[in-house]
């Protein structure tokens, strides 16, 4: 694929697109809600990119999967907004594609490190009881280290290296974004992101990858128990960047400030994330519910005792009324606070 | 197998002294430092290159010196690095077999004789041409050999002039012992000690002791003392690291726990040449024997050291428990000098530290001084109970307080007299 996409282009069917609101590319039909940022729209624009899928992870989830997980999110919050309601998630649930940059490339350097064989010795413990010594032997397995170094020259397809400046933050939320279980072919339905990482600011990530690759061929070839420090100084040649996609699920929703809030479902792990927020409103109700509930108890009370003046025991209904009252008004408090602490921890939830 | 012929393979030099090592997979080579090799393992003959006169070690010099010439050979430390031994399946398999010979042959390197030496002996000189030989073959494969070795730093003259000293240095000994008793033939021999390292991590428990003194007036108006200790639990850690902790490794050599200490800083790489001109015994105390001392040595300084920790006056029913760490064993050659004199037809032995010139071993004792002093320690109190309190009691009923003053000379007569005789049994006992 060219660096630059133009908006009257198409690749895979799709026309290059961005969000209005943070600038993140895709390539899709356009109008879709920002799968980056969850609060813009996706337009028609020029943009750029490098690159063209060749894998993808197939979406586990499908649609009866990703309302399975907002079902279990969802239904944990109480006093929810009105539109945190699944039928209404799931009306405006898409699937999109998200990068990892896949590498195919030739390592060549030299190596250096420390091998390690594993060994056992005798050693004990030593127990002094009632003044008499005791020695418990058993064996202990250390290492002995011998100092390598030496060269390497090695290829390998498909080191896989992130490709969104987000994506470890995004991973940690939603798992699986390591491109397990990838398969060949196109993706189906779906926007599929651009990545926001060129190349060369991912190409460090790309040789530690085959660094890590490398260390662990020569782990291998050596035999030993144990290859540790390694530091391989080394270049990479005839390489070919191409695209991973992973798939991501996003819906939204908004909350009682007619803010946009929008939910992220992985389409690997079915994790859920993103706020979902409670209805500050609708507790207030029940709060005001209860208070009316109570001042009503309280009013009973107070005309019960008045006739308990002369049928004396009517004051202890009364009493019991009245303290039902205060009891009522006291817990109206709850419905005010729920909504409020549980906005606090989720009001921070922001891509 | 991999196409090395390429230009990448051949552009990368490995350190100096390294060889690679092998590589099952095509794509990855590598290097890794030699293999120690043995080499002083060879029978090795010491000869002067310029007279062909054998040359031994000079420890005022610190060389290997010719007698006959005086050409010397400078020995600077061996910079070899000396790994230390661990308590492997194979270590104490190999420390356990010892000698398995009694007797062994010595080849003369020099003119060619068979020499019969006893078992363990590592070095000597060959008796038809005197050159010196140091062999290390009879225990390849069969026991340990010895890293490190202290070298002499006393000469025979000077090991002998401060046991001289040593025999007459005190009171208790016959007169004449210093001119009668002949230690000039001393014969400087290096001999096997087992040192040992460790690390004990301890988890110990104990009560502890606080002893209060109180002073109080009885119902008679008398002033009395009472002493209560109150006891309580205390619990604690404790790390103790143990270095080089020395056992003989031989028990040929009766007394050596005489010798002092050895300056473990005086420690080098073994070398053959450092045993020219001296004997070298093998070890006799296995490995596993000799480490069963040095654990037990180990574990009653870790004792004492938990009370230490513990505080308090006194301290009783110390238990605990110590994972040992990081064991590892040497096998080092330790100098000593060691002579036998005979005096009133009795054969007496006296070791000199060769590298502090400390002095232990038997003296004989003129038995009549220690009665002597014991006598005159004990009579005194005696004559004062006997001559002056008994008759001043029986006479004037005023002997009580004199009786109690030689009752207390008595004890202190009959202290110093214990004190003399076990001293002096000591001086006579190795």
């Amino acid at each position: 694929m060219s660096a630059r996409l133009t908006v009257d282009m198409e690749v895979q069917g799709r026309k290059p697109l961005a969000c209005d609101a943070c600038g993140a590319t895709f390539l899709g039909g356009g109008g879709e809600v920002c799968s980056a940022c969850g609060a813009g729209m996706l337009e028609a624009a020029e943009v750029h990119a490098l690159g063209e899928p060749e894998r993808h992870v197939p979406d586990g989830l499908g649609r009866t999967g990703v309302e399975k997980a907002l079902v279990s999110s969802v239904s944990a919050v109480r006093y929810r907004t009105a539109q945190l309601a699944v039928p209404t998630l799931m009306e405006r649930a898409q699937l999109s594609w998200w990068p990892l940059w896949m590498v195919d490339g030739e390592l060549l350097g030299t190596w250096r490190g420390r091998a390690g064989t594993d060994y056992e010795v005798q050693s004990s413990r030593e127990v002094l009881q009632g003044g008499v010594w005791v020695t418990k032997p058993h064996i202990d397995t250390r290492i002995d280290w011998v100092d390598r170094v030496g060269q390497v020259r090695t290829s390998y397809d498909n080191v896989i290296v992130t490709a969104l400046r987000a994506h470890d933050r995004w991973a940690e939320r939603l798992g699986g974004l390591d491109g397990a279980r990838a398969v060949e072919g196109e993706v189906g339905q779906g926007v599929i992101r651009l990545p926001d990482r060129h190349p060369r600011e991912a190409r460090p990530g790309a040789e530690a990858a085959f660094h890590r690759l490398a260390a662990r061929q020569a782990h291998e070839a050596l035999g030993s128990d144990h290859l540790a420090d390694v530091v391989i100084d080394g270049s990479l040649r005839q390489e070919e960047w191409t695209w991973l996609l992973v798939p991501v699920w996003t819906t939204w929703y908004d909350d009682d400030a007619g803010e946009r809030r929008a939910l992220w479902v992985s389409g690997v792990t079915g994790r859920v994330w993103g706020p979902r927020m409670a209805s500050q409103r609708k507790g207030l109700y029940w709060a005001a519910l209860w208070v009316v509930l109570g001042l009503g108890c309280l009013a009973g009370s107070v005309v019960v005792g008045l006739v308990g003046i002369v049928l004396w025991p009517l004051l202890l209904l009364a009493a019991v009324g009245g303290l039902l009252g205060l009891l009522l008004m006291v817990l109206a408090l709850v419905p005010v606070l729920t909504p409020w602490r549980h906005n606090r921890t989720q009001a921070a939830m922001t891509p | 197998m991999a196409d090395f012929s390429d230009p990448f393979w051949s552009g990368f030099a490995p350190p100096s002294g390294w060889v690679e090592v092998p590589s099952a997979d095509a794509a990855i080579r590598a290097w890794g430092p030699a293999p120690e090799t043995e080499d002083d393992e060879a029978p090795q003959t010491f000869h002067c290159p310029q007279c062909g006169a054998h040359t031994a070690y000079d420890p005022t010099k610190g060389k290997l010196s010719c007698s006959h010439c005086g050409y010397e050979e400078a020995r600077s430390a061996s910079q070899a690095r000396v790994r230390r031994g661990e308590f492997t399946a194979e270590a104490l398999a190999a420390g356990e077999r010892g000698w398995g010979v009694e007797r062994q042959a010595l080849h003369c390197g020099s003119c060619g004789a068979d020499i019969a030496v006893a078992e363990g002996q590592l070095s000597a000189s060959c008796p038809f041409c005197a050159s010196n030989q140091v062999d290390l073959r009879a225990v390849a494969g069969e026991a340990l050999r010895p890293q490190h070795v202290i070298p002499f730093a006393l000469t025979t003259e000077e090991a002998g002039a401060k046991a001289a000293a040593w025999l007459g240095g005190r009171w208790l000994h016959p007169a004449n012992l210093k001119e009668v008793a002949n230690v000039d033939r001393f014969r400087g021999v290096y001999l096997p000690w087992w040192l040992f390292d460790a690390r004990m991590e301890v988890d110990w428990e104990c009560e502890v002791g606080t002893v209060t003194t109180r002073t109080y007036t009885d119902s008679s108006g008398r002033r009395q003392t009472r002493t209560t200790v109150k006891w309580r639990w205390k619990k604690g850690q404790l790390e103790a690291a143990y270095d080089k902790c020395p056992v003989p490794g031989t028990t040929k050599v009766r007394g050596l726990g005489r010798v002092g200490t050895f300056p473990m800083n005086q420690l080098q790489a073994y070398d053959p040449a450092l045993l020219a001109g001296f004997g070298a015994h093998a070890y006799d105390v296995s490995l596993p024997e000799a480490w069963d001392e040095g654990r037990h040595l180990m574990r009653t300084l870790t004792a004492k050291r938990c009370k230490a920790a513990a505080g308090g006056d006194r301290q009783r029913n110390l238990s605990l428990s110590a994972d040992m760490e990081d064991e590892a064993w040497t096998y080092a050659l330790m100098p000593v000098y060691v002579s036998a004199f005979t005096f009133r037809g009795r054969s007496w032995v006296v070791l000199v530290n060769g590298a502090t010139g400390h002095v232990g071993g038997q003296r004989p004792v003129a038995w009549w001084k220690v009665y002597s002093v014991m006598a005159a320690a004990v009579l005194p109190g005696v004559f004062v109970g006997v001559c002056i309190g008994l008759p001043g009691l029986l006479v004037a009923g005023l002997g009580v307080a004199v009786l109690i003053i030689a009752m207390v000379m008595l004890i202190f007569g009959l202290v110093v007299a214990g004190l003399t005789y076990t001293s002096a049994v000591a001086e006579e006992a190795l």
